[in-house]
């Protein structure tokens, strides 16, 4: 299975692509790691975010689309850009879409966290790779 | 005016007797391998194309086929695939309102928004054929070959659409069309691959956002080239003639001077320049695929200005708010400014300049372009 973590911040998703098993996986088209949507972004410019989105998922054969759930309220409530680009992948994505809920990521660490050998080393990365790792067997 | 039905060759007869509810209202014989009639179907109520193609007796009509299992909104449609002879067959496909991609660049000058929103509509399309489960090149893209349908790209023809072998990751290289062949399409060991297929959608960025590039081979040679052709046309014959040619290109194409860059409009932002250079040059260097070039595309899209071209000047459209118009009036560069929308154009004096660049860049500094 081809699974892409992706880790929503502002108006950036940073993405990870990962495939095999937790215990033996290996990163996927490394050299694409971030697709940005314009703030006040046009229909033109959503359209060109959703078809690069989707030629990714089509040239790395994308399984499973895995998103961090993003919180609806408090002080770390996600904001605009995050909600809109979250809408926008779930409406176009070609490959099924779930969320990570960042408790289950810190469950995983405690658990499993020596088999994240892969884990790029810049922090939104990283997490994009959390929420990918979740859904490799 | 109507076109006889008498007049057309045989297999064009042919083919219309089979469709009786199609209106024949153009007929195009200007392609290598067959004619192209465009009509109305009475029963879809819709305008459509037929095309007309020989092939070898044995051969397997691959490119009807190859677009019915391609589902993709930047990709033609094929209605209906019959065959008129042994070796002649037809099918009918969606007709284009703004023809090919050629034509329509000889028509309209197009703005930045729409040459960028057609080269991402190219690559989208591509995508869906180079995705795992079809691993097709298309090893033909060229302007003749795009269709532009109310401003939406369409990749059509795929008569020369090979599946990618699995083990090697290549497919032969197709000899078509010279001036769009990537450098490793040429030699003993030519062979094509994803990453050709992001060439060629390279250079059709490069003629999108303004780029020129004659078709005329000759025009594609430099003056010593010129002289030795002559020596050449002295003692040899038309298979020399363009062999000799044919070697200049791909010594131009092998050392990355196919294109003048020079010739990119004064407006086209540095950075899209760059995405579109990466596209074009060696294999090694070059997006192995079409979503790190849409990638990369995504990337210099915000704040892109829509610049274009028309008869008065350059015109940049809502930028900030405002219309800017750039023209030359006895040997000064104007510029005019208006509230985005509003009819008239007003002098604005503050930019002073003699050509175009240099004004250019004076806008550049006063409104913050990139």
């Amino acid at each position: 299975m081809v699974i892409s973590g992706i880790f929503l911040k502002a108006n950036e998703a940073r993405i990870v692509t990962i495939t095999g098993s937790k215990d033996a996986h290996k990163l996927v088209a490394p050299k694409i790691n971030k697709l940005s949507l314009p703030k006040n972004p046009t229909q033109d410019d959503v359209d060109v975010f959703s078809q690069a989105f989707k030629a990714y998922c089509a040239d790395n054969a994308v399984d499973k689309v895995l998103l961090n759930r993003r919180l609806t309220s408090g002080q770390r409530a996600g904001g605009a850009g995050t909600f809109l680009i979250e809408g926008i992948l779930l409406a176009v994505s070609p490959a099924p879409v779930d969320f990570v809920h960042s408790a289950t990521i810190r469950a995983t660490d405690k658990r499993e966290g020596e088999k994240k050998t892969h884990k790029p080393e810049t922090v939104d990365l990283g997490k994009a790779y959390d929420v990918g790792f979740e859904g490799l067997n | 005016m109507a076109i006889e039905i008498e007049s057309l060759p045989n297999e064009a007869k042919k083919a219309l007797q089979q469709f009786s509810e199609f209106q024949l209202a153009e007929f195009n014989d200007s392609g290598a391998n067959g004619y192209v009639m465009i009509g109305r179907h009475d029963v879809l109520r819709k305008d459509v194309a037929i095309k007309i193609y020989f092939h070898d007796e044995n051969d397997v009509d691959q490119e009807p086929a190859i677009i019915a299992t391609l589902n993709h909104e930047n990709i033609l449609k094929v209605f209906d695939a019959r065959k008129v002879e042994k070796c002649c067959s037809f099918y009918m496909m969606q007709a284009a309102n703004g023809g090919d991609l050629f034509s329509f660049l000889e028509r309209y000058h197009l703005s930045l928004d729409l040459s960028y929103k057609l080269l991402c509509q190219l690559l989208s399309g591509l995508s869906a054929m180079h995705c795992q489960y079809k691993n097709l090149v298309h090893r033909d893209l060229k302007p003749e070959n795009l269709l532009v349908h109310d401003d939406q790209l369409v990749i059509a023809d795929f008569g020369s659409v090979r599946r990618i072998n699995n083990a090697t990751g290549k497919a032969p290289a197709s000899k078509h069309s010279i001036l769009y062949r990537p450098p490793e399409a040429f030699g003993e060991k030519a062979f094509f691959d994803f990453s050709s297929d992001v060439y060629q959608a390279g250079i059709i960025g490069y003629l999108l956002f303004g780029g020129r590039l004659s078709n005329d081979l000759l025009k594609q040679l430099n003056k010593r080239e010129l002289k030795e052709l002559d020596e050449v046309k002295k003692v040899g014959g038309d298979y020399e003639i363009s062999k000799f040619i044919d070697s200049c290109i791909e010594k131009r194409i092998k050392t990355g001077k196919l294109l003048d860059w020079d010739s990119i409009p004064f407006y086209v932002p540095k950075r899209v320049v760059k995405v579109l250079k990466k596209a074009i040059v060696d294999k090694v260097n070059r997006y192995a695929n079409v979503s790190e070039f849409l990638a990369e595309l995504a990337k210099v899209r915000a704040g892109l200005p829509d610049w274009i071209a028309g008869k008065e000047g350059y015109e940049l459209s809502n930028w900030k708010g405002n219309d800017y118009l750039l023209i030359e009036s006895s040997g000064q560069i104007l510029l005019k400014k208006r509230r985005h929308k509003s009819k008239i154009f007003r002098i604005d004096n503050s930019i002073k300049a003699s050509d175009l660049c240099s004004a250019y860049n004076q806008l550049k500094d006063k409104v913050g372009l990139p």
